[in-house]
């Protein structure tokens, strides 16, 4: 029974959710610990209850982006990340709500609006809400208002701190709970657990990248717009990763610059004397890649992603669907079966845009021959001669293809998520177990 | 349907949430009544001296 509860995915993942219900209420189960204050109506405490929950939530978002690996190999970071997206937008609203609630009960308490003359755990207050719209109006709509990455991920972090370090300032200033013992030593540790975290990412985790530095060894062009970046680890071993993993890159400057970006690795578990990444040049990091000399310094954080055959080793096949560059890890992973001489058959549902434009396709010919390896390719815009599949990938192309007894193989989607989505509904409805279905959205930010 | 999945948990967590502020608040909020003397106890408490 405890074995089953230590390594069943499920219980795992269903414990973290209890540890994080539990933390973000903890603030008011502490307060059972105390009579009951002089009844101030049910609206304030309401209102009060919602600033705690929301701003412990806002504490919490800070364990759930610094990659803490325990977490996130219950999960997956994309999971995890966009668990971080929602709960974001949870939080900001109870924080909005709350003083709402405020103004509406007592009209006279609008005059803490008044920031030159209202008090200063009030004007704290304004200012982390300020901080906090303009954090979350720039991560949703980040694209629509054309903010390159890099200075975005700066500012996302300048808000998230000015916002919770404000919070917990106004929480600290208005005094009426945290003058209780418990419940101060309880945020008083909410706030150091958030400066070590926000100091683990900014400070310790740079450091280690530090000590294990890569070298670019060459740069190599490929189909469909992509660049293999190979790295040779210069003075430590390298990399230990499962394959389809993904790493965060950071080029030619400092790691304590926070400028990274992640890549799935593409190359095999069993070569760790050089990683390979597969980059489709698309933004502007990316469009520079072909540009970096050989001898370029580079720093990984990772391995990252639970997007990985490792984990199924007693699965009789694989089923692999990839549209464009989401061939990346897919690639990893069935060329790290190669060099194990994996005997099991391997599907590969392989979406592309042009015959010209299939990336890696001379690499997937040659694995042909060292691995049960069936390739199905699907041309959006074929060639007048093609014999093949053309169009999407469908659920009357993928019952074609997969296997009758659906549940004997493990599948693995990665590609754009319109066609994550749509292939996955098509798994779902041709009785495709869900646990043997596993994805992972390359777009993380 | 992860994220499906996801967003209904990520809705039965905020109905927990608000659903705790207000236990929280009626708890906080919630009127003790003072215990009555009930004379009927002291005229136990008496007999009990008595024998």
């Amino acid at each position: 029974m405890r074995n089953l509860l230590m390594q069943n995915p499920i219980a795992i993942a269903t414990a973290w959710i209890g540890v994080y219900l539990l933390i973000i209420l903890s603030p008011l189960l502490i307060l059972l610990l105390y009579p009951a204050s002089p009844g101030r109506g049910f609206w304030l405490e309401f209102s009060v209850a919602l600033g705690f929950i929301g701003l412990a939530m806002m504490v919490l978002q800070f364990a759930l982006t610094a990659r803490i690996r325990t977490i996130e190999a219950a999960y997956g970071i994309d999971i995890i990340l966009q668990f971080h997206r929602y709960t974001s937008i949870v939080a900001f609203l109870l924080i909005l709500v709350h003083p709402v609630i405020l103004f509406v009960n007592d009209p006279e308490t609008l005059q803490l609006l008044n920031f030159f003359e209202a008090p200063w755990r009030a004007r704290a207050a304004v200012v982390a809400t300020l901080a906090l719209t303009l954090l979350i109006v720039t991560a949703i709509w980040r694209e629509k208002l054309h903010i390159p990455y890099e200075p975005w991920r700066i500012w996302h972090g300048i808000f998230a701190v000015t916002a919770v370090g404000l919070g917990l300032v106004h929480a600290f200033g208005v005094g009426n709970y945290l003058s209780l013992f418990w419940k101060s030593v309880l945020w008083a540790l909410f706030g150091l657990v958030a400066l070590w975290l926000l100091v683990f990412v900014r400070l310790v985790k740079p450091w280690q990248m530090t000590q294990h530095p890569y070298l670019v060894e060459e740069v190599v062009p490929e189909r469909g717009n992509v660049w293999t970046l190979v790295l040779r680890p210069r003075g430590h071993e390298g990399l230990t990763f499962q394959s389809g993993q993904f790493a965060w890159l950071t080029l030619r400057i400092s790691p304590f610059r926070m400028r990274e970006h992640p890549f799935s690795i593409a190359s095999s578990t069993e070569k760790l004397d050089c990683l390979e990444f597969g980059i489709k040049s698309v933004g502007d990091f990316t469009s520079r890649i072909k540009d970096v000399e050989p001898g370029t310094v580079a720093y990984l954080d990772g391995p990252y992603g639970v997007f990985t055959i490792d984990r199924y080793w007693d699965s009789a096949g694989f089923v692999m669907i990839a549209g464009g560059i989401g061939i990346t890890p897919i690639m990893s992973m069935v060329r790290t079966a190669a060099d194990r001489k994996d005997d099991r058959p391997f599907l590969l549902i392989y979406a592309s845009r042009s015959w010209e434009d299939i990336t890696y396709r001379e690499d997937l010919e040659v694995l042909k021959d060292k691995l049960d390896l069936t390739i199905v390719h699907v041309l959006r815009k074929a060639p007048d001669d093609w014999q093949g599949e053309t169009g999407y990938v469908d659920q009357d192309l993928l019952e074609r293809y997969i296997p009758i007894h659906r549940g004997s193989r493990h599948y693995f989607i990665c590609a754009v998520p319109k066609m994550m989505d749509q292939v996955e509904r098509a798994l779902h409805d041709l009785n495709v177990p869900v646990d043997h279905v596993h994805m992972e959205h390359y777009n993380l930010v | 349907m992860r994220y499906s999945i996801m967003l209904q948990l990520v809705t039965t967590i905020s109905v927990i949430f608000v659903a705790g502020a207000a236990l929280f608040a009626w708890i906080q909020n919630r009127q003790i009544e003072p215990i009555q003397e009930m004379g009927i106890n002291h005229e136990f408490d008496r007999n009990l001296l008595i024998y």
